[in-house]
């Protein structure tokens, strides 16, 4: 699994990423599935590691 | 001058002719075309991806089923990762903002770009009100990825 953390602002990746999905808050996790589709709805804000690990176990 | 060279002449004029018609035929066409709603609801149909340029509270208020937001200001952030083979249809309020996204899109090599006449001021159909999902259009919200599933974080250093 590729893990890509985006930084603030001023990033291109990660500023066109952002605005592709609409990110309005930080932090937000997003979930990609290898053939590169989304997998669910994002997590915006904290989580606790029993859904981090549910929603990794899910990607294909 | 004789016969033979004017025939000659006249030979060789065709074949540039031929030859010219054949180079631009072979070159990938770029469609650019103003197009009314009831054509936009065929090409969304037909697997094209729908585009609203307007601002996020413009689009939050009401937008077209299934449209991604990607205000003009930020298209050329956003676009280069789009598939150039995919049809795009933009709109926005009126036909200016999106007027100018579409002469973007079909100068940065998107092949077929499509621009709603009037905007959203002749749209009849139906409109959807809220926040753009992360489910974006085919061609338009694959985020690319090494074959491998990927988790991203968008974070703050604050």
């Amino acid at each position: 699994m590729d893990v890509r953390v985006y930084v603030d602002s001023g990033d291109p990746v990660g500023d066109g990423l952002a605005r592709q999905f609409n990110v309005q808050y930080v932090p937000e996790f997003m979930f990609v599935n290898a053939d590169g589709s989304v997998s669910g709805e994002p997590i915006v804000g904290g989580t606790d590691e029993a859904t981090l690990k549910a929603r990794l176990d899910a990607l294909k | 001058m004789n016969k033979k060279l004017i025939l000659w002449f006249a030979a060789a004029a065709v074949a540039v002719v031929v030859v010219a018609a054949l180079a631009v035929s072979g070159q990938s066409q770029t469609v650019r075309k103003d197009i009314a709603g009831a054509e936009l609801l065929q090409l969304h149909g037909s697997g094209a991806s729908i585009v609203d340029v307007r601002t996020p509270p413009e689009f939050e208020a009401g937008h077209i089923a299934s449209a991604i937001n990607v205000p003009v200001d930020q298209l050329q952030m956003v676009a280069p990762a789009w598939d150039k083979n995919q049809p795009i249809v933009v709109y926005c309020a009126t036909g200016a903002r999106s007027a100018e996204a579409a002469t973007y899109l079909a100068g940065a090599g998107f092949k077929k770009v499509y621009d709603l006449t009037g905007g959203l001021v002749t749209w009849t159909g139906e409109l959807v009100s809220g926040k753009a999902t992360a489910a974006a259009p085919s061609g338009a919200g694959a985020v690319k990825t090494a074959g491998k599933p990927v988790f991203i974080e968008f974070a703050t250093s604050t």
